[in-house]
């Protein structure tokens, strides 16, 4: 068993991570301007001026490049192709353990990993991360399996 | 009648606004109809008025339409449709929007069989009275708005009748448990399914091999009774086998098999089909099929589909079994093929996302957890839903029209109806073929006589005075010309019409020459 999870680990250690589109505060900031110049010409002006700001706004757009960026980490194939495909479902099953164990602190840091690429914080940092948390999920996995 | 309305009214409700969704500005909005469109509706008519498709073949049972061979009853589903409505853009989308009603009306009975009417609800009390929220209802609301849903459910495509029949034969088999009849209507919806679309082949058979072995006790105690379906199934499969090798030349095209490692292909489209980018931020690249920003779930759903799927691994049940497995092979159809993650051939993902979800949201109303804390959890989702509710309809009905008028080949009926007008003053009509298969809108648009078109149908290059070209065109009748080029392309001096797309993008330039 413990040859197993040894071997298993090693290669989720030794998976190199792909690039990653660039994607911080700095590219968010850079596509409010231009997206917001682009929605509001397709309203026009006869529409409600409350109405677009409400649907065409900072945060608004701020917000949906942030979610694509926070998308980007947490996207499976790029946990596959970071910690291999046994990895991946390691990962998952550390997920599910730790949402089932209700570790908070754990679910916290598992879920905001993501953001901090967003804080341009290094994607190297990140997936180190998550492949040790890949590990701690293959034992449990190999374990209960065992 | 009045208690029955008074206790069905959230249903009701949820299906008017599903109906509405569903049906308003639907010969409109998506702008123009799109080749394929054109070509179901037209081989309906063709069919309608003489039972022979396009080609002549009488009553087929694939459609060769532009090579591929489609599986018919999508076509054949667009017959009464059009003989009410005649050959419009809304007697082709009318049944895609009715059946999509009809799936929002299955899902709350599918929802109430797999969790039972009275196990999975949340009661709460406001001003005195007693308000009870079922995961159905909840289940059927989000089928009803969902973007996923709503995009397939307002244009032609078979994948929409694929859901509607897979979540039938679903429904039906697990009523099976009551009586036989209903194991024979489930077999006869599956075996519908089978003909509705390309990915049926692989999905109807992966279905119906989780329900076997999912319900297998219940199943099996049919004894020897259980040959009745199976032989239903068989008799459905003969469209597909004995059109076998015309049948998979849409799979060769578009399948992976070609690729240098099949396999390591398909676990990275199976993948990309789960990615929060693909469900909830921007769907796949084929613009037609979301609106932009906006993936085919919202972002709202995101926490609730979560703690949805945990509370189903938590529950011990052979339905959530099922459920989880539908989940899990869902994404294989459209994983078989180029290009992934594709919306629409993930489309049969419905409506089991949409009752997971349901499930979440009832998960989280039922914790035991500080009033205050879920009072502020439950407003702060419903003010995130609110926002991407008006979002998506804003978007899908003011923005997506103009910004996808392009991919939905608008222009097209403008300029066939324009030319339709002025037809009789020239020997030819020269159309350009860069927009792609011009010759299905001016059969379309124009009602061309199918039996007079049948007999021309072999070259697609001309047909009665009508002729399309590429590059270019040289004039080989005597008399006046009616050219009608790309907005790139030289034209005689004399213009007489130039008609543009709703993005205000020249599209076609209609001109003269003696």
């Amino acid at each position: 068993m413990k040859i197993i999870i040894l071997i298993i680990s090693i290669l989720i250690i030794i998976s190199p991570h792909p690039d990653l589109p660039i994607c911080n505060i700095q590219t968010a900031k850079q596509a409010i301007a231009p997206r917001i110049f682009a929605e509001t010409t397709i309203d026009g002006p006869a529409q409600n001026v409350l109405f677009t700001r409400f649907l065409h706004n900072k945060v608004g757009i701020f917000g949906s490049e942030f979610a694509v960026c926070y998308s980007n980490v947490l996207n499976p194939l790029f946990l596959a192709q970071s910690t291999n495909y046994i990895g991946l479902i390691a990962l998952l099953y550390f997920a599910y353990f730790i949402t089932k164990n209700k570790r908070y602190i754990l679910i916290s840091i598992f879920f905001a990993l993501p953001t901090l690429y967003f804080f341009s914080l290094p994607l190297d940092l990140i997936v180190l991360i998550y492949k040790f948390f890949a590990i701690i999920g293959l034992i449990k996995l190999i374990r209960k399996i065992w | 009648m009045k208690s029955f309305l008074i206790k069905n009214s959230p249903l009701l409700v949820i299906l008017l606004i599903s109906a509405f969704i569903r049906f308003y500005h639907l010969g409109q909005v998506p702008p123009g109809l799109f080749m394929d469109e054109a070509s179901n509706g037209y081989n309906a008519y063709s069919i309608l008025k003489t039972g022979k498709d396009e080609y002549g073949n009488f009553l087929p049972l694939t459609i060769k339409a532009f090579g591929d061979y489609n599986p018919a009853l999508s076509t054949y589903l667009l017959i009464p449709s059009i003989a009410v409505f005649g050959l419009t853009n809304f007697a082709v989308r009318f049944p895609s929007a009715f059946f999509g009603t009809l799936t929002v009306l299955l899902t709350y009975f599918l929802a109430k069989e797999l969790f039972g009417e009275d196990t999975v609800n949340y009661t709460f009390k406001f001003k005195k009275t007693k308000i009870r929220i079922s995961l159905a209802i909840i289940a059927t609301l989000f089928m009803a708005i969902i973007p996923w849903h709503i995009q397939f459910s307002r244009y032609d495509h078979e994948a929409n009748f694929l859901i509607f029949f897979s979540a039938l034969g679903i429904w039906t088999l697990l009523k099976s448990k009551k009586s036989l009849l209903y194991l024979l209507a489930s077999a006869f919806s599956f075996g519908l399914a089978f003909n509705t679309y390309h990915s049926a082949k692989v999905w109807v058979p992966l279905l119906v091999l989780s329900l076997a072995f999912w319900y297998k006790k219940d199943l099996l105690k049919y004894g020897i009774k259980i040959f009745y379906p199976l032989l239903i199934l068989f008799i459905f499969s003969l469209p597909i086998i004995l059109n076998f090798k015309s049948s998979l030349i849409r799979g060769q095209s578009v399948g992976i098999f070609h690729e240098q490692n099949p396999l390591l292909t398909f676990v990275n489209h199976y993948l990309s089909h789960y990615s929060l980018d693909f469900l909830f931020l921007n769907g796949d690249k084929i613009p037609r099929h979301t609106v932009f920003g906006t993936g085919p779930l919202y972002i709202f759903m995101i926490p609730i589909i979560l703690i949805g799927i945990i509370s189903l691994i938590k529950i011990k049940s052979n339905n959530a079994k099922f459920l989880l497995t539908w989940l899990l092979i869902a994404p294989i159809p459209a994983s078989l093929a180029n290009p992934a993650p594709h919306v629409l051939r993930s489309s049969v993902f419905l409506p089991v996302l949409p009752i997971i979800a349901a499930l979440g949201l009832i998960t989280v109303l039922k914790l035991s957890i500080e009033k205050y804390i879920k009072i502020a959890l439950f407003v702060i989702l419903m003010m995130v839903a609110t926002y991407n509710l008006f979002t998506y309809f804003h978007t899908y009905y003011k923005h997506y029209p103009k910004e996808r008028a392009r991919d939905w080949q608008d222009g097209y009926e403008e300029m066939v109806k324009y030319v339709d007008k002025i037809k009789e003053n020239y020997t030819s009509i020269a159309i350009t073929d860069f927009y792609n298969h011009p010759y299905i809108f001016v059969l379309f648009y124009t009602k061309y006589n199918p039996s007079a078109y049948q007999p021309q149908s072999q070259d697609k290059n001309y047909f009665d005075k009508y002729e399309f070209f590429g590059a270019s065109w040289k004039k080989t009748k005597e008399g006046k010309a009616l050219i009608i080029t790309p907005y790139w392309q030289p034209h005689p001096p004399k213009v007489l019409k130039e008609i543009y797309a709703r993005n205000g993008d020249l599209t076609f330039v209609i001109s003269e020459t003696e």
